[in-house]
């Protein structure tokens, strides 16, 4: 039986998820530099923190120009793929779930290496993979997430309908005798 | 408030009658070209109100500078109908005394105009094209009458508008007990005749100027009063083009002998008789199998062409959208024919009347004293509001002003845009409180009123330039300039790139072989 509702549910929170939180850490460009970077021409840059649009039209020029919807629709897939593949750990097996959920949450990682998120959160060690992937288009690596995502849905459900593992958890609690 | 009161004095300037009933006849105060010559132009009975902001005053305040776009083009060769270059011509914007009221940009009628600006003069009868927008219609003929005004003052600095014609008192030069005083004297649209004519110069204190009677063609002026303050004239005179006749469609142009003719719709156009001894052709239009006009033409006064305005109506007929003329060159008449051009789909630029195919600007050709034109204003009739995010159009949506974003009462971003798309760089910024515009590289644009506007807008250009380098330095990278929209693109074969493709094989072998193993299992 696979879990559509929880795919589903995942995916779209996920995917609405990126949205809402490129939208909060959206910062208006302090630089010319910065502006380019963010998606904007240099005659749409007027000075230190101001552009030729209001913050809200700011962010959704620059979401558009950075094509930033593959990257939410990248992150929604994989989101749902780890999901997806911790909701079968007790049949798949731990060790088998957990590394499907974790390649699910390295493309989510990916995707948000080359999207705007990550250099206005700042975060410390995905730079040499932003650099890495910057040559990538977007769209390739969300057409990449949705194969990969693919096939270990499609591999974890096979292994899920024919090979049903007890929990480990199970003999754990067994007592020494 | 300044430019409330100077409105005010420039309406009760206006309102100044010309030339009173029992005044001097200024048919003969005013000199002709050269004696014995009559006045190329009569003098005008009627007023008629310049565009707004005339004035030497209302010039551009701190304006944008756009050079052009591939829409407003720049430098266009044209040839007459003799194939001799005919100065370059120029798309011109300009925008004055526009400002930030209420978080929208406000342009005041007459605020915005397009000027079709020539490098020099536009001649009639040589089959000259003369841009209209986006079309080039054949100049043929056109109107022109001397204005004269009497008992005006000009306080020093400042400018008075006598028809076409602007005054500035501009500059007293004093040494020892003596003086002279200059007198600037430019179009409505912004021609400096300092080129053509030289400013004059009026001194009753040094000998070798103007004196205080100045003659400049019919640009004339006889002052009783001249001293640092002000110049009072009790006349003066300058000139106001008062129509263009332009034409859409050719004809015919060349030789024609009797008998000959051009239909154009229902309308025929007939050639009834041919005299070269007379120097006369006479011209029949007919419709519906009527005579509805019929004119002789000719004979030709070489020496009165091409600006005096009964030789040239002599030359000419009209009848509703068709007009032509008996062509004084290379030679009127040859081998018993008459040299014709003959034009359809003719029409008027009226000076003050609406622009016919776009009422909501009025249209105001700009004369030179000599009879030769120099390009027409288009201006705005009524107040133009600008929200950000909205556009205001030129005519026939020639070109586009665009807001893009107020703060406060600054502009921080706005830009022109051509008829093809083209946008200028942003013209706002955090010191911009207009949308004062020039643009092109004409007569006007590209010298004239730089003179005024000039140092504003060279200061301005530089500080838009420093403040580009400046912003980019506070950035801990320099990167090159690129459209920015095209980072996500790949740029030639990178490592990333060659991993992406790889990991897309083998995720569709991956792919593949799991949907194949379904198939055999089922």
């Amino acid at each position: 039986m696979f879990p559509y509702r929880l795919v589903f549910t995942l995916f779209v929170l996920a995917f609405v998820g990126y949205i809402a939180a490129s939208f909060a850490f959206f910062e208006m460009p302090a630089t010319a530099a910065d502006a380019e970077n963010c998606g904007f021409l240099p005659g749409e840059f007027v000075g230190t923190g101001q552009l030729t649009y209001e913050r809200t039209e700011a962010w959704w020029v620059s979401f558009q120009r950075k094509s930033e919807f593959f990257t939410a629709f990248s992150i929604g897939l994989a989101t749902a793929f780890a999901g997806f593949a911790l909701s079968t750990a007790r049949r798949t097996g731990s060790g088998a779930a957990t590394g499907a959920a974790l390649g699910g949450g390295v493309l989510a990682a990916s995707a948000i290496c080359v999207s705007c998120l990550a250099p206005v959160l700042g975060i410390v060690g995905l730079g040499f993979a932003g650099s890495l992937l910057a040559g990538v288009p977007k769209w390739l690596i969300a057409l990449n997430t949705l194969l990969l995502t693919g096939w270990g849905t499609l591999y974890l459900h096979r292994r899920a309908g024919t090979c049903p593992v007890p929990p480990q958890t199970t003999h754990n609690a067994q007592p020494a005798s | 408030m300044n430019a409330f009161i100077r409105n005010i004095a420039f309406s009760t300037l206006l309102l100044m009658p010309l030339a009173p009933a029992g005044a001097a006849d200024y048919n003969t105060v005013l000199q002709p070209a050269k004696p014995g010559l009559p006045l190329a132009h009569p003098i005008a009975k009627d007023d008629i109100a310049p565009p707004p902001f005339s004035l030497i005053a209302d010039r551009p305040k701190n304006p944008a500078y756009v050079p052009g776009l591939p829409g407003l083009p720049q430098a266009r060769p044209f040839k007459d109908d003799f194939g001799v270059p005919r100065p370059p011509k120029f798309d011109g914007v300009f925008i004055r005394q526009s400002r930030v009221e209420n978080g929208e940009v406000v342009i005041p009628a007459g605020g915005l105009f397009y000027l079709e600006d020539t490098m020099g003069g536009e001649v009639a009868l040589r089959g000259e094209v003369m841009p209209l927008l986006a079309t080039t219609p054949t100049y043929i003929d056109y109107d022109m009458s001397i204005v004269v005004k009497e008992n005006v003052a000009i306080p020093a600095g400042q400018s008075v508008v006598v028809g076409g014609t602007v005054y500035q008192y501009y500059a007293t030069v004093g040494h020892e007990t003596t003086a002279n005083h200059a007198l600037h004297v430019k179009t409505i649209a912004g021609t400096d005749w300092e080129w053509a004519f030289g400013s004059p110069v009026l001194s009753t204190s040094q000998p070798g100027w103007w004196n205080t009677r100045f003659t400049q063609l019919y640009n004339q002026g006889q002052a009783r009063e001249v001293t640092p303050q002000k110049m009072v004239f009790d006349w003066i005179s300058g000139v106001r083009m008062d129509r263009l006749l332009l034409a859409d469609e050719k004809l015919f142009t060349g030789l024609a002998g009797a008998g000959d003719e051009w239909k154009s719709g229902n309308r025929t156009i007939r050639v009834a008789e041919v005299n070269a001894e007379a120097g006369t052709v006479r011209i029949q239009v007919i419709e519906n199998g009527k005579v509805a006009l019929e004119r002789t033409l000719g004979p030709v006064k070489k020496e009165l062409l091409i600006e005096d305005t009964a030789a040239r109506r002599a030359l000419v007929f009209e009848h509703g959208d068709l007009a032509g003329f008996l062509s004084p060159w290379p030679e009127p008449f040859k081998d018993g024919k008459a040299n014709l051009k003959i034009y359809a789909k003719a029409f008027s630029l009226n000076y003050g009347a609406d622009f016919a195919r776009d009422p909501r600007f009025a249209v105001y050709p700009v004369g030179c004293p000599t009879g030769h034109n120099f390009g027409y204003m288009l201006v705005n009739k009524q107040e133009i509001r600008i929200k950000p995010g909205g556009t205001a159009e030129g005519p026939q949506n020639y070109f586009k002003i665009g807001v893009d974003r107020i703060e406060g009462d600054r502009v921080l971003a706005w830009h022109i845009e051509d008829r093809l798309g083209n946008r200028s760089v942003n013209l706002g910024g955090a010191n911009v409180g207009n949308v004062d515009l020039v643009l092109g590289q004409g007569r006007v644009a590209g010298q004239a009123i730089l003179k005024d506007v000039g140092r504003a807008l060279l200061a301005r250009t530089y500080q838009a330039a420093q403040n580009a380098p400046q912003a980019q330095a506070t950035g801990a990278v320099q990167t090159a300039p690129a459209p920015a929209h095209t980072a996500s693109l790949p740029s030639g074969l990178s490592a990333g790139l060659i991993g992406a493709i790889g990991i897309l094989a083998i995720a569709c072998g991956a792919v593949g072989f799991e949907v194949g193993r379904r198939k055999r299992a089922v």
